[in-house]
């Protein structure tokens, strides 16, 4: 069996069933955590209006602490928007995520896809980097943080270099598909259990706090 | 009622557009016509060799156009020497029996080898002249 | 006169083909080798010597479709001049004689050419029970070893030989096997495809004539010269996939407008072969300017690549129970772990309380 063949085989089914039995599980686990009854009357009504109002304001900087991390909020959108822009808007993914969704949408041209990934690939590079050099963010870092890092900018590296044909030390087109299918598998099982994650959980955490500040009457 | 019949839709089957390669084969040749008068090599473009899109070998030929000398070859079909629009500059295309195209070159010399009488042909051609005399 | 005694160059004199008529054989030979024109007077000095390789062709578990697609012109053609230079000392669908006098014909030519003559090969080889394909009372793995014993080198014609090809594909019944599984002290060239273009039949045996050996191979042995490029690297309909215009189906508009088929399965980036520039049909069209995209047959295990008409970016992924299933189990553990930490935190809540 080629490296392709395995990939788009056996592996793939055996990463995406690990992909879906985790989340299940993470997110059933999460969601029938036991909450602690609240005996106070709720000071204000509209609480999904909070919910959402909290989502939205979190996931924007506060004014005054702007200008200390534009940075980091920057290169984070950007390598994010990029990251996903270069998998949802490139036309041969399409008929995979056809496989899933039954649909699919208008798709851009190869070379826009290709220097959005190249975007995407280098801020990731520079924020690892400044990962590790930053001795605030060395000392917080855990190997989830590297593990996910590497794993996000594999499907990267790899796509990237089949799509351009690199032929990466002599290796066939064909095999280096066959790896880039397996940098998604890698990705799909490690999801589940690392900080990857925040994908599912960032925006409800977000809109929970916000219904409980608004159960409180907070301003926030 | 009879249902009226419709015709079939046409279907636009080829596609013609542009590689960019007559432009580069044009100046390639420039380039082997330059070689040829100065140091007096030549030079040969195979047209098989090379992926033209549909439509670009015509385009090519109608651009290199035909010049003053055409010869025509019989040998295990026909094949075409002609001189084009610009002296020093062959194509010679190759047919099979059946008048298949087999192959089409552009050659970049003086005389193309094809032309000259060859030295076995002569000596047979001799040998019969005199079982004739 | 032992046929292969006499060389290329006399044996197409013989014919009637003059100098001028040698010199345009060399060069269509050396356009159909991919070598560049200025290695004609090479060639014409190499066929002035050569001598006439004896071509044994057995056919063993195949269609006859590599056959065909060599022959298939009515009239002579470079192939059938070519095909004519060598000398064909057996091959099934051409050979006038049959039956036991064929195999007497077949069994001189080896004797008297031993060590020297090219094995060529169509089909694959059931191992599963030799009686699934044999000739004349003789299966073909028998047949295959006894004769690739005085052979020069083997070529193998056709995926199914080549690579084991539709008899290989699941559930295999008969166990079929390629040429290189059985046969390992040779050289072995493949030759693949399903049919393989004619040309790269003829230029192999023209490789062999002009310069007395095999071309350079790739990983799977196939001549670098037909198999060294992929489909989708000398497709015409490149620019569109580039600018992302694909045919979503097979009739609609950006089918007509002769868009890329990557969505409609084509397999051309993973397909090495020639098929987009030699084409077929002598220079008419390969499937993909007909619409429909490559199926790889040249490929190894083509058939069981997960079909002609999923895309290359699509994947077996078990279907929608088994998610569900997995669903369902994920589901249940984390239920069962936020017991646990519901109960552990009871417990502790309790413990607090007491103390």
């Amino acid at each position: 069996m080629s490296v392709l063949d395995f990939a788009r085989g056996p592996a793939f089914h055996v990463a995406i069933v690990i992909f879906v039995f985790g989340i299940c599980w993470r997110l059933v686990g999460i969601y029938l955590l036991r909450w602690h009854p609240d005996y106070s009357r709720p000071r204000r009504g509209g609480l999904i209006g909070g919910g959402v109002h909290s989502m939205v304001m979190r996931s924007l900087p506060p004014h005054e602490l702007e200008k200390h991390i534009v940075f980091q909020h920057v290169s984070g959108y950007g390598w994010h928007l990029a990251y996903f822009a270069a998998f949802l808007l490139f036309g041969p993914h399409i008929p995979f995520i056809r496989q899933f969704l039954g649909f699919g949408w208008p798709t851009l041209p190869n070379a826009w896809i290709l220097a959005l990934a190249a975007i995407a690939l280098t801020l990731l590079l520079v924020l690892l980097i400044r990962r590790m050099v930053n001795p605030v963010l060395r000392a917080l870092s855990t190997s989830d943080d590297y593990i996910s890092s590497l794993l996000t900018m594999l499907p990267l590296i790899t796509g990237i270099a089949a799509s351009a044909h690199l032929q990466l030390l002599g290796v066939r087109y064909e095999t280096l598909l066959g790896v880039h299918l397996l940098t998604v598998c890698a990705l799909l099982i490690w999801f589940p259990f690392g900080k990857l994650m925040h994908l599912f959980l960032t925006f409800p955490a977000r809109f929970q706090a916000g219904v409980l500040l608004q159960r409180k009457g907070v301003e926030a | 009622m009879a249902a009226e019949r419709q015709p079939i839709a046409s279907i636009a089957v080829a596609v013609e557009f542009d590689s960019g390669n007559v432009p580069l084969l044009l100046n390639e040749l420039r380039h082997a016509l330059e070689r040829l008068l100065e140091e007096g090599t030549v030079h040969a473009i195979d047209l098989r060799a090379i992926p033209l899109a549909p439509g670009e070998e015509e385009r090519l030929l109608a651009a290199l156009g035909a010049g003053e000398l055409s010869a025509v070859l019989d040998a295990q079909g026909r094949s075409e020497i002609r001189e084009t629009a610009y002296p020093g500059i062959w194509c010679i295309t190759h047919h099979d029996p059946a008048g298949t195209m087999i192959g089409r070159c552009i050659e970049v010399t003086f005389m193309p080898a094809l032309l000259a009488s060859q030295r076995p042909d002569v000596v047979q051609g001799l040998e019969r002249l005199r079982n004739k005399l | 006169m032992n046929p292969t005694q006499q060389t290329v160059a006399a044996a197409l004199a013989s014919r009637g083909v003059s100098r001028r008529g040698f010199m345009k054989f060399c060069a269509t030979t050396a356009s159909l080798m991919a070598l560049p024109p200025s290695l004609v007077p090479t060639i014409a000095a190499a066929l002035e010597n050569a001598r006439r390789p004896s071509v044994i062709w057995l056919p063993f578990q195949e269609c006859t479709g590599c056959t065909e697609s060599l022959t298939r012109s009515h009239a002579p053609t470079l192939e059938s001049l070519i095909f004519e230079t060598i000398s064909l000392d057996y091959q099934e669908t051409l050979l006038a004689a049959a039956g036991s006098a064929a195999e007497e014909a077949r069994r001189a030519a080896m004797k008297a050419n031993w060590g020297n003559y090219l094995l060529a090969v169509d089909g694959s080889i059931p191992l599963g029970n030799p009686g699934y394909s044999t000739i004349g009372g003789v299966s073909n793995v028998e047949l295959l070893k006894e004769v690739a014993k005085g052979a020069k080198a083997i070529v193998a014609i056709g995926t199914c030989a080549a690579f084991g090809g539709l008899p290989m594909a699941h559930p295999n019944p008969t166990g079929a096997v390629a040429v290189s599984d059985i046969i390992t002290d040779k050289p072995i060239i493949n030759i693949s495809g399903c049919p393989p273009l004619p040309v790269a039949i003829t230029a192999v045996l023209a490789q062999f004539l002009v310069f007395g050996q095999l071309p350079e191979l790739d990983v799977h042995r196939r001549p670098k010269v037909f198999f060294g490029q992929t489909i989708h690297d000398r497709c015409y309909r490149r620019p569109f996939y580039e600018r992302g215009q694909f045919a979503e189906s097979f009739d609609d508009e950006g089918a007509k407008k002769g868009w890329c088929l990557f969505k409609l399965g084509c397999k051309g980036p993973t397909t090495y072969n020639a098929c987009a520039t030699v084409k077929w049909n002598m220079g008419t069209s390969f499937p993909i300017e007909a619409g429909h995209g490559c199926i790889g047959c040249s490929e190894p295990r083509f058939w069981d690549a997960g079909g002609f008409y999923q895309p290359l970016s699509t994947t077996r992924w078990g279907g929608w129970e088994q998610l569900g299933v997995a669903a369902a189990a994920g589901a249940a553990v984390g239920a069962a772990a936020a017991l646990a930490a519901r109960s552990a935190g009871k417990a502790a809540k309790a413990q607090e309380k007491s103390s």
